[in-house]
C-alpha cells in the first residue's frame, strides 16, 4: 500500500529546476573549463589550428623536474605560509578583541570597518601600497621628517614589499572568520573558566584557542591557497623579486603562449596547495 | 462540512534508528476534539505534518473525510493548521492574514471582509482588523492564528501544541477558549502536544505516542484511569507500578504481598496505583474491608498548596501518596505509614 | 596586566590593524589630491587630476565597460543564485556536495580559473571578449549571492511559508507573497554584491578580455606596468569609494531587513 510518489517527485522536480541554471553555469565556466585544463597538461601543444599534438608527460616532467620551477614552487609556498602566518598572528587577536572585548554597541560598525577594504577593489589595494612604499614618497617623508634617520632606497620592489601587499590583501579573511568562531562561543564559557581560577592568558589559551581553531583554520586555508598563485600583488610590488610560480603560470598564457605547460604547472601548484592543507589538517584537528 | 481523519498503518522514517511513525492506526472522529499525546521525539509532529501533507508517508494511507489524501499536495487538502510559532505573515495585517486563505480560493472580496470579520468576532478580537502581528501580545497572535485556519471552514483544524506558548495565566484562559471555538465551529481538531495537562483538559479522545506506536488511545477519563503499559501509566500523570507474579484477582509482590483489582485480568503480572487514589493510615488504624493495605517508611512530604505529595519506601519500592490539604495522618519522616485503597483503583498493567 | 590593561591593549591592537588596514587607501586619495606629479611633498591642493581623468576617454570607456558587465552579471547571477538558495534550503539530497561546489570558484586561484576558461572558451570557439568576460563574472557572483540570500533564508521562519499553503496557496503564490518580501533585503544585497564582485574583478577579467575591450581594472593595471601618473590614483580612488559604498549599503540592508 504504498502512497503514490508524485507529491515528493513533484518537489524534487521542483528543487531540481532551481538548481539547474546555477549549478549549470557553474559546470560550464569552471569546472569543465579546468577539467579541459587538466587535459591541456597532459599535451604537447594546444590542439588548435591544424597543429600536431600528441598525449605527453613531458609538461609535468618539466614542471616538476627543472630546478628552476621546483625552485618557484618552493619560493611560492613559502611565500604564501609566511603570508598565512602573519595573517594569523595578526588577525586573530584582533578577532578575539572585536568579539569579545568590544562592546555590542561599537562592534558591529567595527566589523564592518575591518571588512570594508577586503571587499572593495584588490587591484587598487595593491597599488596603493606601492604609492606608499616607493622610495622619496610619504613614508621617506614620514620617517625622515619625525627621525634622525635617512631613509636609503624604498620598500617598494622588495619581497617584503609582496608580503605586505598579500598580508593587507588577505587579513580580512581571517579577521572574518576568526570573528565567526570566536562569537559563536558563549560569554558563558569564558566566565565559567574564570570563576574556576583560570588567569585571562590560560582562558584564551585554554578556551577560546581551541575552540576558535577550525575557524581560524579554515581562514588560513582561504589565505594559502589564493596566496600560493598570487601574480598581481608580485608583479605591482615585487618588480626583479617578484617572480613566483603565480606571476610564471600568468606568463605561459599570456607572454609565452605555452598553454600545457602553464596547465601542468598550475596543476601542479593545485596539487602541492592541497597536499599542504591536507597534511596540515590532522595537526590543526590534534591541536585542538 | 468536518471530516473525519483515519490514518492507516502510517509508517514514516527518517533514516536508521526508531522510526517517526510505526504503523500507527488513528481515527479522529467527525467534530471531535483529538489530542495525540507524546513526549519529544515521539513522532507526533511527525504524525501532524503527514496529515497537513509536509511530509509524505513511507507506508499506510492517510483519508480526509474518506477521501485518500496522500496525493494532494497541502494547498488542497483543505485543512487549516496552526503552528506552534503561530507563523503570522508579518509583512500583513491581521486582517489580510485572516483573510489570506479565502485570497488564495479567489473569493470576492465583499464576501472575504465578511468571512473575515466573522473569524475575528469568533475569536474575540474584533476591531484589530487593521493591526500587525508584531503590535500585538501573544495570546493575540494566537486568536489570529486561529482565526486564519477557521476563516477558511475547513475540512478539519490541526494544532501544533496550541497552549506551549503561553504563560500560565494565559494558558488557563486559552483552554476554555479554545474549547468554546472549537465547539461553536464544530470543527473536526486534531492537536499534538508534550502536556499531559493540556491532552487532558482539552480532549474528547486521547491517544498516547511512544517512537512512532500508539500505545493507547481513548477518551481521557478511561485511558488515565486504566493505562495500558507501565510507560503509560508514568507519562499520563503520576503512578506507583508494582511487578511481582500474577495471582487469582491480582499479583504478589516479591516480598509477599498482594495486591489486588477488580478487573478481569489473569496473568498480568503488572499493576499501577496513582498517588491520589491512595489513603494514608497510620499502622493502629482499621483497613476498610476487602482494600489494599501496603505499609512503608515515609521519606519525605511536599507541601505544594492545595496538596502534600508523599513519598514512601517499602523496601526496594518507592510508592507515593497525595494528600489534599490538612488530610492524613500527621507523620515524620521515618515514620511508617499504610497506604491503602480499594482494589476498583489498581489498574492491572499489560506490559 | 590587570584586565583592563588587557582589554586597553586588546583595542590597540585592533586600533592598529584598522591603520594598517585603511593607510594606503588614505594615502592613496590624498595623493589623488596633490598637485605634484610624482608624489612629491610637501602636499599642494589640487583638483587637476580629476579634471584629467574627465578628459581621459580611455578611462572612461573601460569605466562605463565595468559598469554595464556588472550590471548585467548582478542581474544574472542574482536570479540564478536566488534560485538556488532557495532551493538548498529545502535540503535536498547532496546538499552538502551542492554546497562544497560553490566553493571552488571562490577558492581555486583564481590564476587558475581564468586560464582555464581563457582556455575552454578558446578552444570552444567562444574566445575572448565582454562576453567572455561575462560568463566568467557570473560564475564567480554566483557563490556569493548564494551565501548571502541563504543567510536571510535562514533567518526565515519556516512555518510562515507552510502556513500559507495549508491556507491554499500554491507553493509559488506562497513563495511570492510570503517568502519574497521577507527575501527581498537579501536578494537586493546580493545583487549588490554581485555588482561590486564583478566591478572590482581584476584577474577573470585580464585574462578573457579582447584588446580594446577593457574593463576599468584591467586599464588600472596596464597603466600602473606603463609607469604611474597621478590620474590612475584619481580614478582607483574613486572606484574605491564606490565599492566601499556599495558595500556598505549591502551591510545596512542585511542588517536593517531584520528589523520587523
Amino acid at each position: 500500500m504504498r502512497p503514490p510518489p508524485s507529491l515528493r517527485a513533484r518537489e524534487a522536480r521542483g528543487t531540481a529546476a532551481l538548481l539547474a541554471p546555477a549549478y549549470l553555469w557553474l559546470t560550464a565556466a569552471v569546472f569543465v573549463p579546468l577539467a579541459v585544463m587538466l587535459g591541456l597538461s597532459f599535451l604537447t601543444e594546444t590542439p588548435f589550428g591544424g597543429r600536431d599534438w600528441a598525449v605527453t608527460l613531458g609538461q609535468y616532467e618539466d614542471a616538476l623536474g627543472k630546478p628552476l620551477y621546483r625552485e618557484l614552487l618552493r619560493r611560492s609556498l613559502l611565500l604564501a605560509g609566511e603570508v598565512t602566518l602573519w595573517c594569523v598572528v595578526i588577525g586573530w587577536p584582533a578577532a578575539f578583541v572585536l568579539a569579545k572585548v568590544i562592546g555590542p554597541r561599537r562592534r558591529g560598525a567595527l566589523f564592518l570597518l575591518t571588512i570594508l577594504p577586503f571587499w572593495s577593489n584588490g587591484l587598487v589595494r595593491v597599488f596603493s601600497w606601492a604609492i606608499l612604499l616607493r622610495g622619496a614618497g610619504v613614508i621617506d617623508w614620514a620617517v625622515e621628517g619625525l627621525t634622525p634617520l635617512e631613509v636609503e632606497g624604498s620598500l617598494l620592489f622588495t619581497r617584503e614589499a609582496v608580503v605586505i601587499g598579500l598580508v593587507h590583501a588577505y587579513l580580512p579573511y581571517v579577521v572574518l572568520t576568526g570573528y565567526l568562531s570566536i562569537s559563536a562561543i558563549g560569554d558563558d564559557l569564558l566566565e565559567a573558566a574564570r570563576s574556576l581560577g583560570a588567569s585571562r592568558w590560560l582562558v584564551f589559551l585554554r578556551v577560546v584557542a581551541p575552540l576558535s581553531l577550525p575557524g581560524v583554520a579554515a581562514g588560513a586555508a582561504l589565505v594559502f591557497v589564493p596566496v600560493a598563485g598570487a601574480f598581481m600583488e608580485p608583479r605591482i610590488l615585487g618588480g626583479r623579486e617578484g617572480t613566483f610560480l603565480g606571476t610564471v603560470i600568468e606568463d605561459q598564457f599570456t607572454a609565452v603562449f605555452n598553454w600545457p605547460f602553464g596547465a601542468a604547472l598550475s596543476f601542479v601548484l593545485l596539487a602541492a596547495v592541497l597536499a599542504v592543507l591536507a597534511v596540515s589538517a590532522p595537526a590543526v584537528r590534534a591541536a585542538r | 462540512m468536518s471530516a473525519e481523519i483515519r490514518l492507516e498503518g502510517v509508517s514514516r522514517r527518517f533514516g536508521p534508528g526508531t522510526p517517526a511513525a510505526d504503523a500507527v492506526d488513528l481515527v479522529v472522529p467527525e467534530g471531535s476534539f483529538y489530542g495525540l499525546l507524546g513526549p519529544s521525539g515521539s513522532g507526533k509532529t511527525t504524525l501532524l505534518r503527514l496529515v497537513a501533507g509536509f511530509e509524505t508517508a513511507d507506508a499506510g494511507r492517510i483519508l480526509i473525510g474518506g477521501a485518500p489524501a496522500e496525493a494532494l499536495p497541502p494547498e488542497r487538502r483543505d485543512l487549516g493548521v496552526v503552528f506552534q510559532s503561530y507563523a503570522l505573515f508579518p509583512n500583513m495585517s491581521v486582517a489580510e492574514n485572516v483573510g489570506f486563505g479565502l485570497r488564495a480560493r479567489n473569493l470576492p472580496r465583499r464576501e472575504r471582509r465578511a468571512r473575515v470579520e466573522e473569524a475575528l468576532a469568533l475569536v474575540r478580537l474584533e476591531g484589530l482588523g487593521g493591526r500587525r502581528p508584531h503590535a500585538l501580545s501573544g495570546g493575540q497572535r494566537q486568536r489570529v492564528a486561529l482565526a486564519r485556519a477557521l476563516a477558511v471552514r475547513p475540512r478539519a483544524l490541526l494544532l501544533d501544541e496550541p497552549l506551549s506558548a503561553l504563560d500560565r495565566a494565559l494558558r488557563a484562559e486559552m483552554q476554555v477558549e479554545l474549547r468554546r471555538i472549537q465547539r461553536e465551529a464544530g470543527v473536526t481538531t486534531l492537536f499534538v502536544t508534550h502536556d499531559q495537562e493540556e491532552a487532558l483538559t482539552l480532549s474528547d479522545r486521547i491517544g498516547l505516542l511512544r517512537d512512532g506506536r500508539l500505545v493507547q488511545e481513548g477518551p481521557p477519563r478511561d485511558v488515565y484511569r486504566r493505562p495500558r503499559t507501565a510507560w503509560a501509566a508514568r507519562f499520563l500523570g503520576e503512578a506507583t507500578v508494582f511487578e511481582g507474579t500474577p495471582a487469582p484477582g491480582g499479583l504478589t509482590l516479591p516480598d509477599g504481598a498482594r495486591i489486588r483489582w477488580s478487573d478481569a485480568a489473569p496473568g498480568a503480572a503488572l499493576a499501577a496505583i496513582r498517588p491520589e487514589d491512595v489513603t494514608l493510615l497510620r499502622p493502629s488504624d482499621p483497613v476498610p474491608d476487602g482494600w489494599n493495605a501496603l505499609d512503608a517508611e515515609l521519606e519525605v512530604s511536599i507541601f505544594s498548596g492545595p496538596t502534600a505529595t508523599h513519598r514512601l519506601r517499602r523496601g526496594d519500592l518507592a510508592l507515593a501518596a497525595l494528600t489534599k490539604g490538612g488530610e492524613g495522618p500527621a507523620a515524620a519522616p521515618g515514620d511508617r505509614l499504610i497506604l491503602a485503597w480499594p482494589p476498583e483503583r489498581t489498574a492491572p498493567l499489560e506490559g | 596586566m590587570s584586565g583592563r590593561g588587557w582589554r586597553n591593549a586588546g583595542r590597540l591592537w585592533l586600533g592598529l590593524v584598522l591603520l594598517f588596514l585603511y593607510l594606503p587607501i588614505a594615502v592613496m586619495a590624498a595623493m589623488s589630491l596633490n598637485a605634484s606629479p610624482f608624489y612629491q611633498l610637501p602636499f599642494e591642493f589640487s583638483w587637476r587630476w580629476y579634471d584629467d581623468l574627465a578628459g581621459n576617454r580611455q578611462l572612461q570607456r573601460a569605466a562605463w565597460t565595468s559598469i554595464w558587465i556588472a550590471l548585467a552579471t548582478a542581474a544574472i547571477a542574482t536570479a540564478l543564485g536566488t534560485a538556488a538558495a532557495v532551493a538548498l534550503h529545502r535540503g535536498p539530497r547532496g546538499r552538502r556536495v551542492l554546497e562544497a561546489l560553490l566553493f571552488p570558484p571562490i577558492a581555486v586561484p583564481w590564476l587558475i580559473t581564468g586560464t582555464a576558461m581563457l582556455v575552454f572558451f578558446f578552444l570552444v570557439g567562444i574566445g575572448r571578449g565582454n562576453g567572455a568576460v561575462l560568463v566568467g563574472h557570473v560564475a564567480l557572483a554566483i557563490p556569493y549571492v548564494v551565501l548571502v540570500v541563504s543567510a536571510r533564508l535562514r533567518a526565515l521562519d519556516p512555518a510562515l511559508e507552510e502556513a500559507a499553503r495549508s491556507l491554499g496557496a500554491s507553493r509559488w503564490t506562497a513563495f511570492r507573497r510570503v517568502t519574497l518580501p521577507f527575501l527581498a533585503p537579501g536578494v537586493i544585497a546580493g545583487a549588490l554584491f554581485a555588482f561590486a564582485v564583478s566591478f572590482d574583478q581584476f584577474v577573470i577579467s585580464y585574462f578573457l578580455q579582447a584588446p580594446g575591450q577593457t574593463t576599468l581594472p584591467v586599464e588600472i593595471y596596464a597603466a600602473i606596468r606603463k609607469g604611474f601618473t597621478p590620474e590612475i590614483n584619481a580614478v582607483s580612488t574613486l572606484v574605491i569609494g564606490v565599492s566601499m559604498a556599495l558595500l556598505l549599503l549591502v551591510a545596512r540592508l542585511v542588517r536593517f531587513g531584520d528589523l520587523r
